[in-house]
């Protein structure tokens, strides 16, 4: 499915913005898959000295070959599962909406749809050493929906995004104006 | 008259095969929410592939360590008696 095919793109409608969190925030997973991996490296090192038989018995050297199988196989596949729900969290904005699309997990997916003219305000926020560094953060838009708030969060480049997103609120909102007159 | 009954190296396979099948449906499921939602991306492909490719690369390292490895060998061997003598001492 292309990302048109999935926000059920209108005509007139144009792609402005496809939005991820900003990649830093996947580097924690990393960093835990890599520590998950080298946990059996170390479990290896611990046996050779202490327990060598085990590494050389009939039963316990496939048995600890199977065991480290799945172990492996298990933390790659969750891993994938990790990278997954982080790049389907997208926030897509067009001229005329901005579509939230929220995958947790993998079997819980929502997805949340605001017109642009209903923004009333939006601000920007940059917390903590990493994110000014690196330049990310949330947009929290303030809506006359029913949905308060609509919040982009960990983006890159906030507060570039929240004057562009005001900018279209602004013209979405004039063409209303002009398409009811 | 006695009977034998064996445990065969090859039992430890089935834990793991089990473990196997349910590895491949979390890899189905995860390969279908990124190439229906994925939106068909470069990242999107790359990440598929390289997991793939170290899924691949694990299940061979597997059993290229298990190849050589006796599956038929007896771990464990017990004995049991058919047609028992009761005698109740009448």
């Amino acid at each position: 499915m292309t990302i048109s095919e999935i926000i059920h793109k209108k005509v007139y409608e144009e792609i402005i913005y496809r939005l991820r969190k900003h990649p830093l925030l996947f580097a924690r997973t990393v960093l835990v898959f890599l520590f998950s991996a080298a946990v059996p490296v170390f479990f290896y090192y611990f046996i050779a000295v202490h327990y060598p038989t085990l590494l050389e018995g009939a039963v316990t050297k496939p048995a600890l070959i199977l065991v480290a199988s799945a172990y492996y196989l298990g933390i790659w596949v969750f891993f994938f599962a990790q990278f997954i729900e982080y790049y389907l969290d997208n926030w897509i904005i067009t001229n005329d909406r901005l579509v939230s699309i929220d995958q947790r997990g993998l079997f819980a997916r929502t997805i949340s749809e605001l017109d642009l003219y209903r923004i009333q305000d939006a601000r920007s926020e940059i917390h903590g050493i990493f994110a000014t560094m690196f330049n990310y953060g949330d947009v929290i838009a303030q809506t006359a929906g029913e949905k308060e708030f609509f919040i982009l969060k960990g983006i890159p480049d906030p507060h570039h995004i929240r004057q562009r997103l005001l900018d279209l609120a602004e013209g979405d909102r004039k063409f209303h104006v002009l398409s009811k007159t | 008259m006695n009977t034998t009954f064996n445990i065969q190296l090859f039992w430890l396979l089935i834990p793991h095969a089990l473990f196997l099948l349910v590895f491949v449906i979390f890899s189905l499921i995860n390969l279908y929410h990124i190439l229906r939602w994925g939106g068909y991306t470069f990242v999107g492909f790359t990440a598929t592939f390289i997991y793939l490719a170290g899924a691949l690369l694990l299940l061979f390292q597997t059993y290229d360590m298990l190849k050589t490895i006796d599956w038929l060998e007896v771990v464990y061997s017990f004995s049991g008696y058919e047609n028992l003598d009761v005698n109740m001492g009448l």
